[in-house]
């Protein structure tokens, strides 16, 4: 997970450096669903740090587990932390890589990109490509997308007594804003 | 400079000598190429890429979306939403899923015979979709052009290869699965190897001690241990993957950018060029032989079918495909009648001459001095340990040429040769047979190797027309003659052969007959003019059909053999029909493969290396290849099945019963003669027998509920014996209602109601006895109320007593007494009487009681309204009753009400109660409400207060 931050943080430092040119999270929104036939939990999180280069077209994107609101019952968020996300050992869950599409988000316009990144969730990391729209009008970015995350591609375990309660693929949202960021 | 110029010429020399033999090979040899079909919507649409599949169907990419092409208009198949889409990528998984790549980065499938798009989560890619390929996982690759690679993985999710992952070049032109199982990937960077496998990504380079022809690679062919790989400036190229060779085939590089590669057969690779010029390649042990197909149109797309068939787009957008068993070599020589193959070379008889070349060479064959006069029909050798074999070349009226090597001497009937005609030449150990139009004559070998020739006349057979002597196994002979059937010489005895008795037939061989081949095995096929062909099993013929389209049994046949597949050949001016199996199916290759009519040669075949037979067709030399096997039977598929107009998939297996009308669509696909598929089929449950058709839908109509199975088979003009058949089971089940548990749960329901009613009318039988028996009990009562003996007593008492007082009071009385028992006898069997009738009898009983009890009594009846009935003496009774029940003195006269309200009468009376009270049975009171319920009414109501008792009586 150091490795991570360390690459998150090398990533901005660089961007910075480098092209001056970033968007950087301004406001932002994860929320996932797990739909499972006993049960419905939601919860959500405004704690996403998102930081987009798009002369490389390359992508941050960082999320503090513990950030996580919502829940059925503060039992659940408690299980959510300690047994299943085990967030002390993998506070963070991240997404980075590269929009496969040759796109300028500088210049405005609406756009239906493919963002090809490594996920990390639970400290397991998985390939991923995300499909997401993202609007620009040049200075700002309002990125949204959906996507599934099955609990096993992160080993993520789940108690046989609780099967019926827990989806084993978490619907997630995202919504983001960012902002262009002149030196 | 001059030494510069001298080096380049020098390596042109060398290259020419290396490389010639190679390319040799297949140079000059010419694929014939039909043009089949100049559609206009093909020229509207312009087509871009073929595509033949493993089904028999022929795909095209247009600028607007995929067709598929048939023998009728093309087909186009629009996509789900409507848009044109110009198609750049058409492939065929093992699975027999169609996946089209368009331009846009589209990525669509062919479900149930209509397009749907791919979605997966991950979106699809946005640069053009170049190729797809199917790893040994079953994993789908989706090359482009802009975006690198695609997998989509067991699992369903889609992976990217991109210049992110490694050394990608991502414009891709073209992939193929590699010997090694990665995806090869040709891009302006040469062949990158790309694999997933376990949730890794394997991106490898090609061989880094290879250095291929040129960077740039256009196209990819894929072997089982190598891959054709074609560049942009260095030709064709082919990697050897057991051994890391690489063979360059160096004439492709004149011809331009490799665009296309396309797989043929046995290791053979067709490669379009730019230019619109194809070659053909075939690797052997380090080298690459091959050369342009000289006869090939300017070509746009290419794509090879399973029936053997190349298929070529050109630029005029017509459509072209050639049969690859067959190749017309480019020789120069004219009206051929006769070939034999000698090593690499060939000898080709001709009506100008005796010819020798190799035939991988174009204007190289020589003619043989002095032969240009020769009109060579037959040919022959005979082997010469350690030395060219020996030519012997039959003419048609100039004798026989015998060459012992360059030597070549002509000898005729003036030499003791029967006949100057010499058709057909047999050689055995010792022995040369010379069939002619005088008789067969037989040559001594041992005679000829030392000094000239002798001529030996079977005699019997002196003065015939032979046209035919073959040997079997060196010893045994067989001669088709012409009057004289078909004759066997073994170790000197003759027999002939006329006809046979086939399960007590009897088949005429005819006499004439043109040709006889006999197998190793000792089987044998033989030709009659008249009555077909025959097999020889045994000494015995039976006959055998031919069921081509071309050959019709009476042409001359020009070669009848068996080749190294077992097939039999019968070749015949104008075409070829193969008996696959030695004659269990036949296929026909007649002008489409380019075979022409014309004048027919006899015996005109020669065995050649590689399982090469040369055949002269219509005068023309025929290259062909029988160990190139191909699908032999159309593809049969059920395409669309509706029930009652609903389409219903092919696994759906279980139908309502109203769905009960069915309509099934088939398909039997073969490019290379569609109009000659015929089918038949039939169903199972309803069809007794196969029903033959050339439609493409079978249609049944109220079919009853049962089990069925749907069988189809389509076949090449109608052999069906050895097709596949497809079947469709499915089951039309009963409406519920007429199902076996329905039918049962009527039965229960049935059998309860029968229960029921029965036991409800035992119930009211019992009832009904009962109240019988109340009525009967109640008449009995009230008969003995009539005779009630106190009463007569009382009303005799009293009777006495008005006669003291007055003799006409006492008559009156009398008189009164009498109507009443009159009445009350008349009135007891009624079930009802009016109420006014019922108010006179209780006017006329209380008349009796009044002279009896006087003032201490008194009756008031008010009843205006006197309609309706009631069950007869209820009143008398109630009256009776009350002064049963009650006081009745000076001092406590009783006083009985009797008033009408609007649906009752009301019998009423204070409540004065006895001191003794006399016995009662009750039976007053329930006696009324049994008549009552004889009637069906709950018509009685009693009131009891402190003071008062009344009851009251429904009016009916």
């Amino acid at each position: 997970m150091i490795k991570y931050i360390a690459v998150f943080l090398l990533l901005c430092s660089v961007f910075t450096k480098v092209t001056g040119q970033l968007y950087q999270g301004e406001s932002a929104q994860v929320e996932f669903t797990s739909d499972a036939p006993l049960e419905l939990i939601q919860a959500s999180s405004k704690e996403l740090r998102c930081i987009i280069d798009p002369e490389a077209r390359a992508f941050a994107f960082r999320l503090r587990i513990r950030s996580f609101e919502g829940f059925n019952s503060a039992l659940q968020l408690e299980h959510f932390n300690e047994n299943y996300l085990e967030s002390i050992k993998f506070p963070n869950a991240t997404f980075e890589g590269k929009i496969i599409e040759k796109v300028d988000l500088k210049s405005p316009g609406t756009y239906e990109v493919r963002a090809k990144g490594k996920l990390t969730i639970h400290g397991i990391t998985q390939e991923r490509i995300i499909k997401s729209k993202v609007i620009s009008d040049g200075n700002t970015l309002r990125i949204s997308c959906s996507f599934s995350v099955p609990l096993s591609d992160h080993a993520i375990e789940i108690p046989r007594i609780v099967y019926q309660k827990i989806a084993d693929e978490i619907s997630v949202e995202i919504a983001a804003t960012l902002l262009r960021n002149t030196p | 400079m001059k030494f510069l110029s001298v080096s380049i010429g020098f390596w042109v020399v060398f290259v020419t000598l290396v490389m010639s033999p190679a390319r040799a090979e297949l140079f000059g040899q010419q694929l014939h190429f039909e043009a089949v079909t100049s559609n206009r919507l093909l020229q509207e649409a312009g087509l871009e890429l073929l595509y033949a599949d493993a089904d028999s169907r022929l795909w095209g990419g247009t600028e607007n979306g995929l067709v598929r092409l048939r023998k009728s208009a093309p087909i186009s198949y629009d996509l789900p939403d409507g848009r044109a889409l110009a198609v750049s990528a058409v492939f065929q998984s093992s699975t027999k899923e169609l996946w089209i790549g368009y331009r846009s980065g589209d990525v669509a499938r062919m479900k149930e015979n209509s397009l749907i798009y791919w979605e997966p989560e991950e979106g699809h890619p946005a640069s053009t979709i170049t190729a797809f390929a199917e790893d040994q996982l079953g994993q789908i690759w989706i090359a482009t052009y802009g975006e690198g690679l695609y997998c989509i993985s067991t699992t369903g999710r889609v992976y990217h290869f991109g210049a992110d992952d490694g050394p990608v070049h991502e414009e891709i032109y073209s992939i193929q699965l590699g010997p090694d199982g990665l995806i090869w990937a040709a891009t302006d960077a040469g062949i990158i190897r790309c694999g997933y496998v376990e949730g890794e990504k394997i991106i490898k380079l090609f061989q880094d001690d290879i250095t291929l022809p040129d960077e740039i690679v256009l196209s990819l062919s894929a072997e089982k241990e190598g891959m054709w790989i074609g560049t942009h400036q260095g030709g064709v190229a082919y990697y050897d993957y057991t051994d890391g060779a690489l063979c360059i085939g160096v004439e492709s590089e004149a011809l331009g950018p490799v665009i296309a590669l396309t797989r043929g057969v046995n290791e053979e690779v067709f490669a379009l060029h730019r230019n619109g010029k194809l070659s053909r390649w075939r690797y052997s042990t380090g080298t690459c032989l091959g050369g342009v197909e000289e006869a090939s149109p300017a070509t746009q797309a290419i794509t090879f079918d399973r029936e053997g068939n190349l298929w070529l787009f050109d630029d005029q957008e017509k459509l072209h495909f050639a049969q690859l068993k067959f190749t017309y070599p480019q020789v120069s020589v004219h009206r051929i009648q006769s070939v034999l193959a000698i090593e690499e070379e060939l000898l080709i008889g001709s009506e100008h001459g005796l010819y020798r070349g190799n035939p991988a060479r174009k204007e190289d064959f020589k003619r043989l001095p002095k032969t240009e006069k020769l009109n060579i029909i037959s040919l022959a050798k005979v082997e010469v340990a350690g030395a060219e074999p020996w030519i012997l070349a039959g003419t048609f009226g100039d004798g026989l040429l015998i060459c012992r090597a360059a030597d070549c001497q002509l000898y005729t009937e003036e030499d003791g040769l029967s006949n100057n005609n010499v058709l057909s030449i047999a050689v055995t150990l010792d022995s040369i047979w010379l069939a002619t139009l005088g008789g067969v004559t037989v040559i001594p070998i041992n005679e000829l190797r030392t000094g000239e020739p002798k001529f030996q006349k079977i005699t019997k057979l002196g003065e015939q027309f032979i046209y035919q002597v073959i040997a079997v196994k060196d010893n045994e002979i067989w001669i088709a003659t012409d009057g004289e059937g078909l004759i066997s010489y073994a170790s000197g005895v003759q027999k002939k052969y006329v006809q046979s008795v086939v399960n007590t037939d009897t088949f005429s061989l005819e006499r004439i007959v043109s040709a006889v081949y006999f197998e190793p095995s000792n089987i044998g096929w033989v030709n009659s003019q008249k009555n077909g062909l025959f097999e020889i099993r045994e000494a015995a013929f039976l006959p055998k059909t031919v069921k081509g389209v071309h050959f019709s049994g009476e042409e001359n046949i020009s070669a009848l053999l068996v080749d190294a597949a077992e097939n039999l050949l019968v070749v015949y001016p104008g075409g070829v029909d193969i008996g696959v199996n030695k004659g269990a199916y036949w296929v026909s290759f007649g002008h489409s493969a380019g075979f022409k009519k014309g004048g027919s040669a006899l015996n005109a075949y020669s065995p050649g290396k590689d399982d090469v037979i040369w055949l002269i067709v219509g005068e023309q030399l025929v290259k062909y290849q029988s160990n190139y096997t191909f699908a032999n039977q159309p593809f049969t598929q059920l395409t669309n099945i509706t029930a009652s107009g609903v389409p219903i998939g092919k696994t759906q297996a279980d139908l309502a019963h109203d769905l009960n009308h069915l309509v099934f669509e088939y398909d039997g696909n073969w490019l290379s003669d569609p109009e000659e598929v015929r089918f038949r089929y039939r169903l199972l449950g309803q069809d007794l027998d196969w029903v033959y058709s050339t439609d493409n839908r079978a249609t049944y109509s109220n079919l009853p509920p049962g089990k069925y199975t749907f069988e189809l088979q389509s076949s090449l003009y109608g052999q069906f014996e050895t097709s596949e058949i497809i079947a469709h089971h499915f089951r039309i089940w009963p409406a519920w209602w007429k199902s076996w548990w329905a039918i049962l749960l009527y039965m229960f329901i049935a059998g309860f109601a029968f229960v029921y009613i029965n036991k409800r009318q035992q119930l009211r039988r019992t009832k009904i006895a009962q109240l019988e028996n109340d009525k009967i009990v109640n008449e009995l009562t009230a008969l003995k109320a009539q005779v009630n003996p106190h009463f007569l007593f009382n009303s005799f008492s009293t009777l006495i007593a008005t006669i003291e007082q007055s003799q006409e009071s006492g008559i009156a009385y009398t008189e009164q007494l009498a109507a009443f028992f009159r009445r009350v006898l008349g009135l007891s069997t009624a079930e009802t009487i009016p109420v006014s009738d019922e108010i006179e009898l209780v006017e006329n009983y209380f008349f009796l009681l009044q002279k009896r009890f006087g003032a201490k009594l008194e009756l008031v009846i008010d009843v205006k309204e006197q309609s309706g009935t009631l069950p007869p003496m209820c009143l008398q009774i109630l009256v009776e009753n009350a002064i049963k029940h009650n006081t009745v003195s000076n001092s406590q006269p009783l006083l009985i009400r009797i008033h009408r309200t609007e649906d009752y009468i009301e019998v009423s009376n204070p409540i004065q109660p006895k001191i003794n009270k006399e016995s009662s049975s009750g039976f007053g009171l329930s006696s009324i409400k049994r008549r009552y319920e004889i009637l069906g009414v709950n018509g009685i109501q009693i009131n009891q207060s402190e003071n008062d008792f009344n009851v009251r009586l429904k009016i009916l």
